[in-house]
C-alpha cells in the first residue's frame, strides 16, 4: 500500500521534475544507516536511504567486520588442520592454502549479506537511492547517481547522517593499496606476503596479523604504546601479546614509524624507539597502516548548511544526536563515541525513535568490544585502569579456561574470564574475556550490566555443563566467594 | 516514611536531585547540610550565593560550605527556587543532615507553598545510619558529582520487577518479604531495580553512600561525554575575504602539487625595522609550530593518538615572504605571502595560527617596539 503510493508519487514527480519528499532521508547505508532506515520505516515513516558505494552495508559488510571474519575463520581452520590434528587423532596428508578460493569464499559471504540488506529494504518499504547525497539546503538533498541510480532531488523532514569513517592516513606514508595498504587492501591481498609489517597493534592490526601469519606470512607489528590492544584491560592485553607471540607474531612496542616507503616491490620501514630514540630499518613486502579511523564526510556539503565539526572532522551532536538544525541527526562513526558497527546500529535505532517518539536510548557504558583473533578477546564495561583512576574499590574474579571441562576436551584452553565487581555491592563493573568464543560469551556480561546485576546474580544462574560459559559463572563467583573448580 | 527516604538519599552528594519531581516531593523540599565527604560530620555555612526567593538553575553555586578541611562550593543539580533559608551564613558546626533551607521548583508559588514539618524528620536518619568505623575511602570530589542527574537513586523499587536471585536470597535471610523490599528499600538499579547493594545498604551492612556512589559512577558512564568538544572554525572566512574583515586570508584554488598560497595584508599602525619585523615573524612562527592542535583534557580525544598521527614537529609547513608597502599618512601595509605545504596534514591550520599570531603581535605592539622608523631601510 505504502509502496504503491510511493511509486505513484515518484512517477508524477519525474514528470513535474519536482523534488521527491520523504519523512526521513538517511545518508549512508552502513550498519548505522541501514538499521536507522529500516527502523524508521517500521515506525511508519516514509524513509529513504542514500548509499554511494554501490552496495549496502558500509565499511562493516564490504571492507571491515564481515570479510575479515571470513578470512579469520578460514585461515584458522587451515592453521588448525595443518598444525593441530595429529594429537587429536586425525592424520592429514597434504594441506594447501588456495588464496584465490579463500578470497572467493569471502566475496560470496559479503555479496549475500549486502544483497540481503537490499531485500530487507524492499520488505520494509525503504526507498534505496544509489548515489552520493549532498546537501543543497538543510531540507534538500541532491543525489548524484552511481551506476544503476537516478539523479534526483530529495526533500526531507528529517535527515540522519550516517556517513561513517575511513582509515586514518599516516603522515608521510602514501597508501597504494598494493604494497602499502589500509585494512581495505589487507583484506584483498592476492598472494601471501612473505614479510608483512603492521603499524598499529589495535584490533584491526592484530586481526589482519593473525590472518596472514596463519597462512605463512612473517608478521611484525609496530605499536607506539608499550603494550598492544588499545582499550583492553592491561592484564588481558599482556596475555594477548603472549599468546600471539607464541603463534609467531613479532611485536615492536614503544616504537614510532618514521619512514615507510615503497621501493619497487618492497617497502622500506624505519622505526624509532620512543624511549631512547634508537632507529632501526627493515623491509617488508606489505605494510599495513592500521592506526585508527577518522570521520568521513566527503561530498556531503555539510559545511555549507552550517553543521558544526570538531577539530578532527567529527560532526558535532547533542545528546539526542541533533545538529544545529534539530531535524538533522548524526549517528555512527562520523560522530562521537567508539567506532563500532554495533554502536552505530544502536544509535540508528535510537535516532529513528527520537524522530518518531521523542525518546531513544543507548547505554554507552555497555558497548562490548571483540577481537576475533585466536584466542578471541572480548570486553565490556570498565577495565582495571579506569576503575583505579576513578577511585572505585573493586574485586577481581578470575577463572582460567584450563580448569574448564569443555575447553579441556576441545584442547583449546588458553585464556581466562575476568570479572571486575564493586567491592561492597558486587555490582558488575566490567568483564574481560580472553579465550575460545569470548565474543559470544561477552553477551551474557552485557545483559548483566544492563540489569545492574551483581556477580552473585550470575553465579546463582544455572549454566549448562559442560560448556565454556561455566568459566564465566565461576569467575563471577570468584569475586565474592571461592571458585569451585579451580 | 517517604520523607525519611528522601532525606536519606540526599544527605550524600548534596544537591543531587533534591528538586526532582519524584513522587515523594509535596510542596517545598528540605535541603539538608550536605556531607562533602563520607567522613564529614559537621560543617559551617560560609555564605549563601543565592538569596531567598531567588531562582537558580542546575550548576549554579547555592552556597559555600566549610568543613574542617576546606571550603567547598555546593552546586545545584537542577533548576529551582531557594524558598527559605533556615541557617544563616556564618553558622558553624551544623551536623550533616540538618535542614538548612527549603527549596521549591521554579514555577512553584512561594506564598502558598507547603513547608514540611522539621521535627518529624530531623532525627530520623541517625538511626538508619550504619557504623562507619571501617570506612576510609578518600572523600569523593564534590565537583565530580556534577553530571549525576541521570541517577536513579532515591527511588523506591519498581513494583513490577522480578527480584534478582541475590536480592531474593538476602531478603529471605533477613526475614523480609518482597512487599517489604518494595515499600522500604531505595532502588539504585536501572528502571527502579532493587540491587544486592541496595539491600545491603538498607540492612546497614554497607554504607549507603558507597552504594549511591557506585550507581552514580555507572550512570555517568552510560552517556557520551559531549562536554569538551572543540568546534572547528569554519573555512567560510578564508574563502570569502569580504565576508569578514577580520581574517582576509584567501587561499587560491590549489592546483595539484602547487603549494597553497595564502596572502594577507596587515596595516602597520607604526613603522618597524626589518629586523623587528623579522623577529616578530619568528616569534609567531614558533608559536604556530608549537601550539597544540587538540584539546588535551577530553574524553573524545586521545592525545596519544594525536601524537602518533602528528607530522614531525619540525617539518616545514609553510614558507613566509613579506613586503612592506608604504602608503599615505605614514601608514604602511605588511603583505605576507605564505606558501603552505599541503602534504603535511596540519600545515594549513598552523599557517592560520601563524597569521593570527602575527596579527595579535601587531595589535599588542601598538605603540611600542621599534624606534627607528626608517621605512626606506626595509627595501
Amino acid at each position: 500500500m505504502l509502496k504503491f503510493g510511493q511509486r505513484r508519487f515518484l512517477s508524477t514527480s519525474r514528470i513535474l521534475a519536482q523534488a521527491i519528499k520523504h519523512d526521513v532521508v538517511v545518508i549512508g547505508g552502513g550498519p548505522g544507516g541501514y538499521v536507522a532506515a529500516i527502523k524508521a520505516a517500521q515506525l511508519g515513516l516514509d524513509t529513504a536511504c542514500i548509499e554511494k558505494r554501490g552496495a549496502l552495508g558500509g565499511t562493516c559488510l564490504n571492507v571491515g567486520c564481515i570479510p575479515s571474519k571470513s578470512l579469520l575463520n578460514n585461515s584458522h581452520l587451515y592453521h588448525t588442520i595443518k598444525h593441530d590434528t595429529k594429537e587429536r587423532g586425525i592424520n592429514v596428508a597434504d594441506v594447501q592454502i588456495d588464496i584465490g578460493q579463500l578470497q572467493n569464499a569471502k566475496e560470496k559471504s559479503v555479496k549475500q549479506l549486502t544483497g540481503g540488506i537490499e531485500m530487507l529494504f524492499k520488505k520494509n518499504g525503504v526507498k534505496y537511492y544509489k548515489g552520493s547525497g549532498s546537501f543543497v539546503d538543510e531540507h534538500t538533498i541532491n543525489v548524484d547517481p552511481v551506476e544503476g541510480g537516478d539523479k534526483v532531488e530529495l526533500k526531507a523532514d528529517n535527515v540522519i547522517i550516517a556517513t561513517g569513517s575511513e582509515p586514518s592516513p599516516f603522515p608521510g606514508i602514501t597508501v597504494d593499496e598494493e604494497r602499502i595498504v589500509t585494512s581495505t587492501g589487507a583484506l584483498d591481498l592476492k598472494e601471501v606476503p612473505k614479510r608483512m609489517a603492521i603499524i598499529g597493534g589495535g584490533i584491526i592490526g592484530l586481526e589482519m596479523a593473525s590472518v596472514w601469519s596463519r597462512v605463512g606470512s612473517e608478521v611484525t607489528i609496530i605499536e607506539y604504546r608499550d603494550s598492544i590492544g588499545a582499550g583492553m584491560d592491561a592484564e588481558v592485553a599482556k596475555s594477548t601479546q603472549k599468546f600471539l607471540t607464541k603463534q609467531g607474531l613479532k611485536f615492536k612496542c614503544g616504537a614510532k614509524v618514521t619512514k615507510g616507503e615503497r621501493v619497487g616491490e618492497v617497502v622500506n620501514i624505519e622505526i624509532e624507539t620512543t624511549k631512547d630514540g634508537k632507529t632501526e630499518q627493515f623491509e617488508a613486502d606489505v605494510l599495513l597502516v592500521a592506526v585508527g579511523r577518522r570521520p568521513y564526510t566527503e561530498g556531503l556539503n555539510a559545511e555549507a548548511i552550517g553543521l558544526d565539526f570538531d577539530n578532527r572532522g567529527t560532526l558535532v551532536i547533542d545528546s539526542e544526536y541533533r545538529t544545529k538544525h534539530p531535524h538533522i541527526r548524526v549517528i555512527g562513526d562520523v560522530t562521537f563515541g567508539p567506532m563500532l558497527a554495533h554502536k552505530a546500529e544502536e544509535e540508528g535505532i535510537a535516532a529513528a525513535e527520537f524522530i518518531k517518539k521523542g525518546h531513544g536510548h543507548v547505554n554507552y557504558g555497555n558497548i562490548p568490544s571483540v577481537m576475533y583473533t585466536h584466542p578471541e578477546v572480548a570486553w565490556v564495561g570498565q577495565n582495571e585502569q579506569q576503575l583505579k583512576e576513578a577511585g572505585i574499590k573493586y574485586k577481581v574474579g578470575k577463572f582460567p579456561f584450563i580448569a574448564n571441562s569443555r575447553a579441556k576436551t576441545n584442547l583449546d584452553t588458553e585464556g581466562f574470564v575476568k570479572f571486575l565487581a564493586d567491592a561492597e555491592t558486587q555490582r558488575v563493573l566490567g568483564v574481560h574475556i580472553i579465550g575460545p568464543n569470548a565474543g559470544e560469551m561477552i553477551a551474557e556480561a552485557g545483559l548483566a550490566l544492563e540489569y545492574g546485576a551483581s556477580t552473585e546474580d550470575i553465579a546463582r544462574v544455572c549454566h549448562a555443563h559442560p560448556t565454556l560459559s561455566e568459566a564465566f559463572k565461576e569467575a563471577a563467583l570468584g569475586t565474592f566467594d571461592k571458585t569451585i573448580n579451580f | 516514611m517517604l520523607k525519611q527516604i528522601s532525606r536519606q538519599f540526599k544527605q550524600f552528594p548534596v544537591s543531587r536531585r533534591c528538586l526532582h519531581g519524584s513522587s515523594f516531593r509535596l510542596g517545598a523540599t528540605v535541603f539538608d547540610m550536605p556531607a562533602m565527604s563520607p567522613t564529614m560530620e559537621k560543617g559551617g555555612v560560609v555564605s549563601w550565593k543565592i538569596k531567598e526567593g531567588e531562582k537558580f538553575s542546575g550548576g549554579d553555586v547555592l552556597l559555600e560550605v566549610e568543613t574542617d578541611k576546606a571550603q567547598i562550593e555546593v552546586e545545584a543539580q537542577d533548576d529551582g527556587v531557594l524558598a527559605k533559608i533556615l541557617v544563616p551564613a556564618g553558622t558553624n558546626d551544623i551536623p550533616v543532615g540538618k535542614p538548612i533551607a527549603f527549596l521549591a521548583e521554579q514555577d512553584d508559588d512561594l506564598s502558598t507553598l507547603e513547608y514540611p514539618k522539621l521535627e518529624e524528620t530531623a532525627s530520623k536518619k541517625i538511626e538508619s545510619k550504619p557504623e562507619k568505623a571501617e570506612e576510609k575511602i578518600e572523600p569523593p570530589q564534590p565537583k565530580e558529582e556534577k553530571n549525576t542527574s541521570g541517577s536513579d537513586s532515591g527511588k523506591l523499587g519498581n513494583p513490577k520487577q522480578t527480584l534478582l536471585p541475590s536480592v531474593e536470597l538476602l531478603l529471605h535471610e533477613n526475614g523480609l518479604s518482597k512487599e517489604d523490599a518494595l515499600a522500604k528499600i531505595q532502588a539504585t538499579g536501572p528502571s527502579g531495580r532493587i540491587l544486592k547493594g541496595d539491600v545491603l545498604a538498607y540492612l546497614g551492612k554497607i554504607s549507603p553512600e558507597l552504594n549511591v556512589k557506585i550507581s552514580e559512577y555507572i550512570n555517568n558512564k552510560s552517556h557520551l561525554d559531549l562536554s569538551k568538544i572543540q568546534i572547528r572554525e569554519t573555512k567560510a572566512s578564508e574563502q570569502s575575504p569580504s565576508s569578514s574583515g577580520d581574517k582576509p586570508a584567501k587561499p587560491e584554488k590549489p592546483a595539484k602539487k602547487e603549494p597553497l598560497k595564502i596572502e594577507k595584508e596587515l596595516t602597520l599602525s607604526q613603522a618597524y625595522s626589518k629586523e623587528a619585523l623579522q623577529r616578530l615573524l619568528t616569534i609567531a612562527e614558533q608559536h604556530a609550530y608549537s601550539a597544540k592542535l587538540y584539546q588535551e583534557d577530553s574524553e573524545v580525544i586521545d592525545p596519544l593518538f594525536e601524537e602518533i598521527v602528528a607530522p614531525p614537529r619540525n617539518a616545514e609547513r609553510f614558507k613566509t615572504q613579506f613586503i612592506v608597502t608604504p602608503s599615505d599618512n605614514s601608514v604602511s601595509t605588511l603583505k605576507l605571502t605564505l606558501l603552505v605545504n599541503e602534504s603535511i596534514l596540519d600545515a594549513k591550520q598552523r599557517a592560520q595560527l601563524f597569521l593570527d599570531e602575527v596579527k595579535d603581535q601587531l595589535t599588542q605592539d601598538n605603540g611600542g617596539v621599534s624606534s627607528s622608523p626608517q621605512l626606506e631601510e626595509l627595501f
